[in-house]
């Protein structure tokens, strides 16, 4: 073309400029698709990454399980074999050594997710930001993928938020949720015909568990069952040690001097009253022990059989207006006679987080021994036994993603070795003759008779999840859905929320009154769509007779939540007061 | 959503809103309360039988916080037992019970058992059953004079 230009005309020039201009858009417009790719291509590595690193990990489980058939043929050898099997434990404990090598390399993978998910929002701003180019600047460049695209189209669902507004607000759908996806339950649909979507809001009652547990278990019964502690033989060495792994395992978890002060038992009921009638033997009649006003009956019912039987006196700190403890109130409990004092780390009917550090120190300045309650507690945050500083802590495995049956009741050690026997039976004696029998130390005194095996490994399994999972973003994620969901129920006329009004006071557990509907109206409403609460006393009766009502509906949030769970109940609040406003 | 609609029928919200013969009776011949340890309700159930808790009774009443379902069955059972001599007043709990916990549909005819009938909704929902029976429990207690009454203790 350039060639057969021999005169000059001006309209020539004139396109030139326009060619000019031209050329300088489609520059633009390279760099643009650059940035693209470039964002692409690194999306890629990392997935490519992330796939290389799933197939060593399938590589190594299929050496684990090749090994498992070597271990099985030489058990069928000559007893003269032993040796090589000692050689096989040997490598079986290498194996388990690098599968916590891999797990330590999934939660490397986990960060790389993250952030992996962060470059993608990033990518939709800068998409966003595309969208916003004058449609003219990129007409006629049809080969442009953006240009094609219809604002919106790729735009998320929910607007993009700020960064620190957390994980909670993470802009995707639910089977996107990389937590989501590990609760296998929250798939699946609940009610009539072909049911609702599972809005599962009852989190205080129990949770719901991740697929490693529900492994862990089945796990256990499939390869691995048999009783502890009693066998010579291969297996039940191999339960004996899973068993006491677990304990191990949860013994760091919750920051214990030792796996012997973690005491198994069936949950935070059994761990209450074991120590009500264990240590209890030493209070006299006229003793008194300090409880509060907002115990579950776990908390509560137990001291009252004790006080009944030793002639004990309870004593009963107030619970504000706003549902928290009074801290003066509480002090003043206190005489020459209290032994014990026993208190909830979080409501369960209000999701109060108590000021447990002073707490301790009122009841430690009096000498008295401490239990906390921490069947709430011990959901919404990482347990430090050493920093609470009291004599016992309680909880229960089904409420921390765990199995149900099972739970932990944790002491001092000397205080423990110091105590009598809670039940007896098997495995928790020393020697037995027909007159007496002398007993073993903690933890084995506390638990006669076969234990809660698969639970107590699923236990430990629960406490893995919840590490990888890391506490970070379990708070960050329930903090969000609190603020949200409360936001949203205060635009609700008519409904009233008990307990603290900041939501910086409590956990993720919101307590609702509503004018028009009694609270088993509201359960049953939202049940039929979908929506899972509980509603009633939540076992805190004199907390109800307190705030003078007969039960609440209770929505308690769990880190495996979203928003969609929150914007459901409030669609069937609506429905609620359709029925009933 | 037609369960729902069963459940809390027209009849039964306007019980709810408007429960008859609330409150406590003056005087009154026999009385007793009725508890659900499910869910912390409590009901009191006021008897007028001048001539004796085993002769006519005149008037029934009853106090107490309570959801839709049991409020609505306390307002229906009041009417549906007044003015009645004791043993019609005893067929007629037996029906009122069978009705709400029954597996097999209604037996006879739905119209003569008037608004008791709009409590058959509550049978598709097990867990509020006692709701509607809390009533009629300690409305039986009242009358064999034994002053309490518990959906747990049947
Ligand atoms: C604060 C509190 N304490 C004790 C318990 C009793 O726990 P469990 O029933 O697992 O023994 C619960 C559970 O509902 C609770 O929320």
């Amino acid at each position: 073309m350039a060639g057969q230009s021999a005169s000059v005309d001006p309209r020539i020039g004139v396109e030139s400029a326009l060619f000019g201009i031209e050329s300088q858009l489609f520059g633009i417009e390279r760099r643009l698709i650059g940035l693209e790719r470039r964002l692409i291509g690194m999306e890629s590595r990392l997935f490519g990454m992330e796939s290389r690193l799933i197939g060593m990990e399938s590589g190594l489980f299929g050496m684990e399980s090749r090994l498992i058939g070597m271990e099985s043929r030489l058990i069928g050898m000559e007893s003269g074999l032993i040796g090589m099997e000692r050689r096989l434990i040997g490598m079986e404990s290498g194996l388990i050594g690098m599968e916590s090598g891999l797990s330590d390399m999934e939660s490397g993978l986990f960060g790389m997710e993250s952030g992996l998910f962060g470059m993608e929002r990033r990518l939709i701003a800068v998409d966003g930001r595309l969208i916003e180019v004058p449609w003219q600047w990129l007409r006629g460049g049809g080969r442009l993928m953006l240009a094609t695209r219809a604002p919106g189209q790729i735009a998320p669902e929910a607007p993009l938020r700020s960064p620190e507004d957390g994980l909670g607000s993470y802009p995707f759908p639910v089977s996107d949720d990389p937590i989501r996806a590990d609760f296998p339950i929250l798939s699946r649909t609940v009610g009539a015909g072909a049911g609702k979507p599972l809005a599962y809001l009852d989190n205080a009652a129990t949770a719901q568990k991740p697929r490693s547990v529900i492994d862990a278990v089945t796990r256990f019964y499939e390869h691995e069952n048999a009783n502890i502690h009693r066998g010579v033989h291969y297996l039940s060495m191999h339960a004996t040690d899973a068993y006491d792994g677990a304990r191990e395992r949860i013994a760091r978890a919750i920051g214990a001097a030792h796996p012997a002060e973690v005491i198994f038992v069936r949950g935070t009921t059994e761990a209450i009253n074991l120590v009500a009638s264990s240590l209890g033997q030493r209070f006299e009649a006229g003793d008194e022990i300090v409880l509060t006003g907002m115990e579950h009956h776990a908390n509560l019912v137990p001291w009252q059989l004790l006080a009944e039987r030793r002639g004990l006196t309870l004593r009963f700190a107030a619970v504000t207006d706003s549902g928290e403890i009074d801290l003066d109130d509480f002090r003043s409990q206190f005489t020459a006679r209290t032994r014990l004092a026993a208190f909830t780390q979080v409501s369960n009917a209000l999701g109060t987080i108590n000021p447990v550090a002073e707490m301790m120190a009122i009841a430690r300045e009096r000498g008295a021994y401490v239990l906390i309650d921490g069947a709430q507690g011990a959901a919404h945050g990482p347990v430090d036994v050493g920093a609470l500083g009291a004599d016992f802590y309680a909880f229960s495995g089904h409420k921390v993603v765990g199995p149900d049956g099972i739970g932990v009741l944790w002491g001092r050690r000397a205080l423990l070795d110091s105590m009598p026997p809670y039940q007896g039976g098997g495995d928790m004696i020393e020697r037995v003759t027909l007159t007496g029998s002398t007993f073993r130390s903690s933890p084995e005194r506390f638990e006669a008779g076969t234990p809660n095996i698969s639970g107590a490994i699923g236990l430990g399994a629960a406490f893995d999840y919840l590490a990888r999972i890391g506490w970070e973003t379990i708070e960050a994620r329930e903090r969000d859905l609190l603020d949200y969901a409360t936001a949203r129920l205060t635009e609700i006329e008519g409904l009233r929320i008990l307990g603290p009004a900041s939501t910086a006071a409590k956990v993720s557990v919101i307590s609702f009154v509503m004018d028009s509907a009694h609270p088993h109206d509201i359960g049953t409403i939202l049940d039929t769509e979908g929506v899972a609460i509980r509603a009633g006393h939540h076992c805190a009766q004199p907390l109800m007779e307190r705030f003078r009502i007969a039960g609440t509906a209770r929505a308690s949030i769990a880190f495996y939540n979203n928003r969609d769970d929150i914007d459901r109940l409030i669609a069937g609040l609506h429905k609620v007061k359709r029925f009933f406003g | 959503m037609d369960d729902l609609d069963d459940l809390y029928q027209e009849i039964i919200l306007s019980h709810n809103k408007r429960p008859r013969n609330e409150g406590p009776l003056d005087p009154c011949d026999c009385q007793a309360e009725g508890y659900n340890p499910l869910c912390g309700d409590k009901i009191r159930v006021y008897v007028r039988a001048p001539g004796g808790c085993d002769g006519l009774i005149e008037a029934v009443s009853f106090t107490g916080e309570g959801c839709a379902i049991s409020r609505a069955s306390a307002s229906i059972m009041t009417d549906a037992v007044k003015n009645r001599p004791r043993a019609e007043v005893d067929a007629r709990i037996a029906e009122a019970l069978h009705l709400l916990t029954s597996r097999d549909e209604p037996a006879g005819d739905l119209m003569t058992l008037g608004d008791l009938a709009a409590l058959a909704g509550v049978r598709k929902f097990p867990p509020r059953v006692k709701c509607a029976t809390l009533a009629w429990h300690t409305l039986e207690s009242a009358l064999k004079g034994e002053g309490s009454a518990s959906t747990e203790r049947e």
